[in-house]
């Protein structure tokens, strides 16, 4: 049975549309236009409880607003969502006490405190009995590794350090659902390699179902059995993430290297030309004609190098978003 | 509502602004040296107002009980003042409100309690030098406090947080409305101070606006437990202002919730 539900939910934001400079400021203080911004439209999908979803799409796309809304931040102007059977916005405490959500643009965390005072908070905000609370934490902290920067004010802490502490207290309560909005923002390759791990360990041993967003695809990659593609404020794709280039294999990228300098238009005159870097060009080509192409180059061309691979990812979800391919 | 854990869930609140209330004492002393400065002035300008006379009388306060008056007032002033507002507005303001409102606790009694506990860091402090203060006064100008007085003081203290906790929560919430309200603060802290009773007792304003002022919460948050402690409130008045200033907190109470339960959709609906 999927555990969290969602029908055609939409979000709106109204804002006002003001003309350049002072006497557009004038005008504002009397008669303003209103804008309405659909951020999220008529998005539906399910998910299971243990999967692990990513969600993805470029800035603005509707993600974090769907996962507010998810975790019962927001409300929706219109649709239905069920997590666990409850409907979010109502923020029973049943239902708080059953997720979390962390997001990388915002700690959660009092920056004042130790984590370890903040975790300990936490206990009595979601009322953790203290001997589940303490193998938790000790569980948490080992995998962690963490202990020497418990008593650390949380300020003080570096962002890969905080957020491993943002993750941890998001955990203690053994939440059913945990919804992360850009886990590793921010942080450099080393700390969010040591996070996806840590998330991955975690999706082993918690058995939490969780909601990711990332702008990164290798923490897509490896934690995501499945993407939402959302874009718009609109699903665009909702599948494994291998379908994502199998929508797109009908083309392949074929890379040359030549002896010397090619004029860019005589590259250009060439079908499915994409890119060229001194003595080297990227062609995108249709599968179906990948042979003649690599005849009719190697041909005509003094062409030292070849080699034909498939879209990358970043490029074909990058199609996807640009509603290219057909939904998954 | 009885549910295991409840009570320890805000008894933690207490704890932590127990513990940033020590964490930031230097600037509650701060505060404490920042009201030597309004006593010495209007002690000087009461002791020109009275001129030569010690034993004639202004507004119903003869020169000493003018001067156990300023001290005292100006004490339990600092002692009251909130700090929290500051907090609400940015946590509305920057959308940290929002891991309040994802955890199972509620925001109020989040605010409230850890409120609360800072000011029991602070009472601890203030005590002694209320008991310094009086201690001088009594010495200098013969001021006398008694026993009943004490008790009443302390329960009318308590009254006052809570009402000036309440009167903050309101005023902090218009945040959900308007983003830039760190002036609103201060200047509503003034009109609060002066209609509490905070620079100058009420009676100076004239009969009826002291009157009227009387009636509304302000006068609770310093006045009164400064009057009680000064044995001014007659016995017969003190049951009736303690029903009054109850009856405020729940008003008071009742209005911060209709407030922010439109705040709290309007910043559900807006975002951040």
């Amino acid at each position: 049975m999927s555990i969290i539900e969602v029908d055609r939910l939409c979000r709106d934001f109204s804002y006002y549309e003001k003309a350049e400079g002072l006497s557009g400021s004038f005008k504002n203080l009397f008669a303003r236009k209103t804008m309405i911004k659909k951020a999220v439209s008529e998005v539906s999908f399910a998910i299971d409880e243990g999967e692990t979803v990513g969600f993805l799409g470029p800035n603005g796309a509707g993600k974090t607003t769907t996962l507010k809304m998810l975790s019962g931040i927001m409300h929706p102007s219109s649709g239905e969502a069920r997590v666990m059977g409850f409907v979010p916005w109502q923020r029973r405490k049943d239902f708080r006490r059953r997720i979390s959500i962390v997001m990388g643009q915002r700690s959660q965390l009092w920056p004042d405190l130790p984590a370890l005072e903040s975790f300990d908070l936490n206990r009595a905000i979601y009322e953790i009995d203290r001997k589940e609370y303490r193998s938790t934490l000790d569980e948490l902290v080992e995998l962690f590794g963490i202990a020497e920067q418990l008593p650390v004010q949380v300020r003080r802490l570096s962002l890969g350090e905080r957020m491993k502490m943002e993750i941890v207290a998001a955990l203690l309560h053994r939440p059913r659902v945990l919804f992360l909005d850009e886990p590793t923002i921010g942080l450099d390759l080393i700390s969010q390699g040591t996070i996806r791990d840590l998330l991955k360990t975690l999706k082993g041993r918690f058995g939490t179902t969780v909601m990711l967003t990332s702008h990164y695809l290798s923490d897509i990659e490896d934690l995501c059995g499945r993407i939402i593609l959302i874009n718009h404020g609109v699903v665009v794709y909702d599948g494994p993430l291998s379908g994502v280039n199998e929508a797109l294999a009908d083309r392949k990228t074929v890379r040359l290297v030549f002896s010397e300098e090619l004029p860019e238009a005589r590259l250009a005159s060439l079908s499915g030309f994409r890119s060229r870097d001194k003595n080297s060009a990227v062609f995108d080509v249709e599968r179906a004609g990948v042979r003649a192409f690599s005849r009719r180059v190697l041909d005509e061309l003094p062409v030292i190098d070849l080699t034909i691979e498939d879209v990358p990812l970043e490029e074909g979800i990058a199609r996807l978003y640009r509603g290219e391919a057909p939904r998954g | 509502m009885a549910e295991p854990g409840f009570a320890g869930k805000y008894a933690k609140c207490v704890g932590t602004g127990f513990r940033a209330a020590l964490e930031y004492r230097v600037n509650f002393f701060i505060s404490v040296a920042g009201a030597i400065a309004p006593v010495v002035i209007q002690s000087a300008l009461w002791v020109v107002i009275y001129g030569d006379d010690p034993a004639s009388s202004f507004f119903g306060f003869t020169f000493q009980q003018m001067v156990a008056y300023t001290v005292i007032a100006q004490l339990v002033s600092r002692l009251v003042r909130t700090g929290f507002e500051y907090d609400v507005n940015w946590d509305i303001k920057s959308g940290s409100l929002d891991r309040y409102l994802v955890k199972p606790i509620g925001y109020f009694g989040f605010r409230l309690f850890s409120f609360i506990g800072d000011k029991i860091v602070q009472t601890i402090f203030m005590g002694v030098l209320l008991v310094l203060a009086v201690w001088v006064l009594a010495a200098a100008l013969g001021f006398a406090v008694s026993a009943g007085a004490v008790i009443l003081f302390v329960l009318a203290l308590a009254l006052a947080f809570i009402l000036n906790f309440l009167i903050f929560w309101c005023v902090a919430l218009v945040g959900f409305w308007l983003t830039e309200i760190g002036y609103l603060f201060e200047a509503v802290r003034i009109v609060i101070i002066a209609a509490s009773g905070g620079i100058l007792p009420l009676a100076v304003f004239g009969p009826r606006a002291s009157s009227f002022l009387s009636l509304l919460p302000f006068r609770f948050t310093i006045q009164f437990p400064t009057e009680i402690l000064a044995g001014r409130i007659p016995p017969s008045s003190v049951l009736p202002s303690f029903a009054l200033a109850l009856f405020w907190a729940l008003a008071l109470a009742a209005l911060g919730q209709a407030v922010w339960s439109r705040g709290i959709r309007r910043f559900a609906a807006v975002g951040s």
